[in-house]
């Protein structure tokens, strides 16, 4: 399905006569299909909306922006369950795939966005800022992080790829009066944008192999045949860009910093959002795409996954402030998650969605209860939680039980998940890495648990300074009850939904029947294994 | 969850009906043992049933995913209940608790999706189908060392018992109870479901060496427990002692001494939980647990004639006194096991005669002497306190002499769990020729 390497044709012809009668194309691959992208056009409309309302000043943008962000996140919810095992039609010429997987981590994505604006309103409101541009630039954020779940082309990758690092860089550098969401603004921007060159010289080289074409599916169809050094070194350098936004380790120095220095709810968006977005992109390029090096990358990830269990959580162990905790942790969970990504197996890659739809609960929960903390107290270091069982019960139930579910202790929901992607390693005969997951999940229950010792054993006379003067709990201020009903809701989905994790296990299963890219690798797996064998 | 092949299946069978009666009995004396004026005791009885309610469920379970399930909800209540309430180090003994909990569910989980993946019949995790598990021996050998270190640690036995002494001497009374009486019992029930049940060859090769670590542990328990000061860790190292018996029992499996351990299991719960209890009362009464700062407590007046003489039967029972839960117990497991591992059964009898030596020393410096008057002014022990102490004493007493209340449950059940094995008297031959002659001169001796 390449373009033939001489035509002469501008690429407007060549559209034009592919639409009608090209040979290997077939004519719906290249109809534009505007109804796949109808979820983001909801978000775009409410980002607009967003932006119009600021002009009107801050009374009336603090006032209307939570109810059009309500309404546009939930329309796209809506058209995304509409969407749903609908039959897959490539859209905008190609560039645009709006299978299962693109619907499940799209509605991750839109979920973690949700919650996250919900547990904002009174953080952005408290330190100052105007609403309406933090709603618009997190809008904007969630738009590329949706883009680049269903991207099917190197070029709109990179474009979703942007949009989205540009919009967190300006989201963790929001808050212009503390000096480190400065720095971490100005790590994050350092980094990321090494790395979205790096990706821009490995698109180009991939590209180049193509002979002209940019879709993944040339450039699948290219690597097949081609097998030189410099394919090598495009899927290194590919590899390394999607390492760096799912925050494994090496590539994960930026997450720390960035983590303890942004705005709290832009990391609870950084850490599910984000992420999520990266392992769609790996799935694309690695699955979609990198088939042919199935090998080498599947090696290249068991290292990856295998440091980041190690170091994501034996550092953790270490830390002093929550968020940086939570930094660690992320790092230590997306190296989990990176398990059912090296199986290539039905069951690893269900385990994958299902496992990042837990994290997206288990994760905000967390983040509720600490911007809930800090907001009445300011403060973020673990030893300011002693004692905390006794002034605010909720606070301490809701971590506790997101933090046990982190760790993966039944019958939370992280325990479904985590046994899921280990089953899954086992089933596909990856020892090795279910028993650093495993043992590594030992070590973070450690410090997980350590955290809850603080809150709930210290005795009253043992409560930190900052427990002591705890203020009365209120919920009567603008934006707290959002915040609250984000963390009710979080806590729990994470308590029960693992025991009633049937209907999420089903949906992940259907997330991965529904893509062909995926069936295909799983078949072409299985193939090999029965050839092996 | 079909995926995942994790099916909620509960059941019941010889093997698990004493172990719920005996969680449901443990708790209950537990919760009425507790004062009510218990600092945040709300917490504290939330957690206890929540112990409970994991305990059962992995003893109902029926399906191994289950059990594991089940296995690791009990952790973190139990590790609260131990860092909560309790001694002063009592947030370095539930660290450490929590850790050693940790390292056997994970190395239990890792066990179990082997037992249920590397299985050639299919797939699947309930314990009917892996009861005819067929794996290759190479595996077998590997998911045999994860289940015993999952299970040792939870007993615990000798190489890994690291966490138990402090946290049977932190935690509270009705946590040490429950941890003592009940949580231990996980690990013997799940060697007897899944190493003896599921791999039963694998455990035959294997059991001699147990069959040794037991009495190792046994003799390690006695000989610790004589040289401790303190009566809360004197407790733990019998238990430990004890906890060695019944691996001494498992590993010969066969039918009279898996017999024996179901009553050991029971016997070993009550005996336990009463000694904890008592040395509870002991300690809100007096104020220390220290063996050298008690004297004189059978005193009728101004002593705890009451909770001392208890206590005297709880030690008598625990060193296997006749007419007691315990020695019922102990008779069958040397009955059972003796054809099979005649040395390390004569050690563990050896380790039987040094319980009595620890109980009578203990008792000889608590329960008789003069009492300090300077000290001694001790408050009586109200009936509702006393509660608990005595049905759990009824109880060792009554099963004692009639021990089918041990022994009548689990017959059937472990009758067919029993093991076929090679006849003792090729064993004896294959011995090396030193030790034959030796074990002959005990057996005169015995």
């Amino acid at each position: 399905m390449t373009y033939p390497l001489d035509a002469p044709s501008t690429l407007l012809a060549e559209l034009g006569s592919a639409a009608t009668s090209a040979p290997g194309l077939g004519v719906t691959a290249l109809q534009l299909n505007a109804g796949a992208i109808a979820p983001e056009s909801a978000v775009l409309v409410a980002l607009l909306l967003c932006l119009l309302v600021d002009l009107a000043g801050e009374k009336a943008a603090s006032r209307w922006v939570p109810s059009i962000c309500y309404a546009g996140l939930g329309t796209s919810l809506v058209l995304l369950a509409l969407q749903w095992d609908a039959p897959v039609e490539p859209s905008f010429l190609g560039s645009f795939l709006a299978d299962n997987l693109a619907v499940a981590f799209r509605a991750v994505v839109a979920a973690s966005t949700l919650l996250s604006l919900l547990i904002s309103w009174r953080y952005v409101e408290q330190s100052g800022t105007p609403v309406g541009e933090y709603a618009a630039i997190l809008l904007a954020a969630t738009l590329g992080a949706m883009f680049l779940c269903g991207a099917t082309d190197l070029v709109s990758i990179f474009v979703a790829l942007e949009t989205l690092s540009v919009s967190s860089y300006l989201l963790s550098g929001y808050m212009k009066r503390d000096a480190r969401s400065g720095e971490a603004a100005l790590k994050y921007l350092l980094v990321g944008s090494s790395a979205a060159a790096v990706f821009l010289y490995g698109a180009s080289l991939l590209y180049g192999l193509t002979g002209g074409s940019t879709s993944l599916e040339a450039v699948g169809l290219a690597l097949q045949t081609s097998a030189t050094p410099v394919t090598a070194l495009a899927l290194v350098f590919v590899l390394a860009t999607v390492a760096f936004k799912i925050a494994a380790v090496p590539f994960h120095q930026w997450t720390p910093d960035v983590y303890e220095g942004s705005p709290t709810p832009v990391v609870a968006f950084l850490s599910v959002g984000s992420k999520t977005a990266g392992f769609a992109l790996a799935l694309r390029l690695l699955v979609g795409c990198f088939d042919s090096f199935d090998a080498q990358w599947k090696v290249l990830f068991t290292v990856l996954a295998i440091l980041s269990m190690t170091l994501g959580n034996v550092v953790a162990l270490a830390q002093t402030s929550m968020k940086r905790m939570l930094a660690y942790s992320s790092i230590g969970q997306a190296g989990f998650v990176m398990i059912g990504l090296v199986c290539g197996t039905e069951e690893g890659f269900a385990a994958m969605v299902l496992y990042l739809a837990a994290y997206l609960f288990m994760n905000l929960g967390a983040f509720a209860c600490i911007i809930l903390f800090s907001l009445r107290t300011g403060s973020d270091r673990i030893s300011d939680y002693a004692g905390l069982y006794q002034k605010d019960p909720l606070i301490t139930l809701g971590l506790s039980l997101c933090l046990l579910s982190l760790g993966g202790i039944p019958p939370m929901l992280g325990f479904f998940g985590k046994i899921y992607l280990f089953f899954a390693g086992w089933a596909d005969h990856q020892y090795l890495l279910v028993v650093v997951g495993l043992i590594t999940s030992v070590v973070s229950i450690y410090y997980y648990i350590s955290v809850i010792k603080m809150m709930v054993v210290k005795e009253p006379q043992e409560a930190s300074d900052v427990v002591k003067a705890y203020p009365a709990i209120t919920w009567n201020l603008a934006g707290m009850q959002p915040l609250r009903a984000a963390l009710v809701a979080c806590v729990l989905i994470t308590a029960v939904g693992g025991v009633l994790s049937n209907p999420l296990f089903n949906w992940a299963n259907g997330a991965v029947a529904g893509t062909p890219m995926l069936q295909k690798a799983i078949a072409l797996g299985s193939a090999t294994v029965a050839a092996l064998g | 969850m079909p995926q995942l092949g994790l099916e909620f299946h509960l059941g019941l069978d010889g093997l698990s009906l004493p172990l719920v009666g005996l969680t449901a009995l443990i708790t209950l004396l537990s919760v009425a043992e507790s004062s009510p004026e218990e600092p945040r005791g709300r917490l504290l009885y939330g957690l206890l049933l929540a112990a409970d309610f994991g305990l059962t469920g992995a003893f109902l379970a029926r399906n191994a995913l289950l059990f594991v399930l089940a296995f690791e909800i009990t952790l973190i209540p139990t590790t609260l209940l131990l860092a909560i309430w309790g001694g002063e180090r009592r947030a370095t003994a539930a660290i450490r608790y929590l850790m050693y909990g940790a390292v056997s569910g994970v190395a239990l989980l890792a066990g179990v999706l082997a037992l249920g993946l590397l299985n050639t019949n299919g797939f699947s995790f309930a314990y009917d189908d892996l009861a005819q598990v067929s794996l290759p021996p190479g595996s077998q050998r590997w998911i045999m060392g994860l289940l015993l270190l999952a299970f040792g640690l939870k007993m615990p036995v000798l190489p890994l018992h690291g966490w138990q002494p402090l946290a049977y001497s932190q935690a509270s009374t009705p946590v040490a109870m429950q941890l003592s009486g009940v949580v231990s019992k996980l690990g013997a029930y799940g060697l007897l479901r899944f190493a003896v049940g599921m791999m039963g060859d694998t455990w035959a090769a294997w059991a001699p060496a147990i069959a040794v670590l037991g009495m190792v542990s046994a003799l390690y328990g006695a000989l610790n427990a004589i040289a401790q000061t303190d009566m809360r860790r004197l407790v733990a190292y019998s238990s430990l002692g004890h906890m060695g018996l019944l691996m001494l029992a498992i590993s010969a499996a066969s039918p009279l001494s898996l017999q024996g351990a179901m009553a050991q299991i029971l016997a070993h719960g009550l005996i336990t939980s009463l000694l904890f209890c008592l040395v509870g009362m002991i300690e809100t009464r007096t104020g220390t647990t220290e063996i050298a700062g008690l004297s004189g407590l059978l005193n009728p007046c101004r002593g705890l004639p009451f909770t001392s003489g208890l206590f005297l039967l709880a030690l008598m029972a625990s060193a296997g006194v006749p007419g007691q839960a315990g020695f019922v117990a102990e008779m069958v497991i040397y009955q059972g096991s003796f054809t099979l591992y005649p040395i390390p059964t004569l050690g563990c009898l050896l380790a039987s005669g040094l319980t009595a030596v620890y109980a009578v020393r203990l008792f000889n410096r608590v329960g008789f002497g003069r009492l300090d008057n300077a000290l001694a002014d001790y408050s009586r022990t109200s009936w509702q306190e006393r509660v608990p102490a005595l049905s759990l004493s009824m109880l060792v007493i009554v099963a004692g002499l009639w021990p089918n209340l041990l022994l009548g449950w689990s017959e059937g059940a472990t009758a067919s769990l029993a093991l076929t094995h090679p006849s003792p008297s090729v064993l004896v031959a294959a011995l090396p020729s030193a030790a034959v002659p030796q074990a002959a001169a005990l057996l005169e001796l015995s």
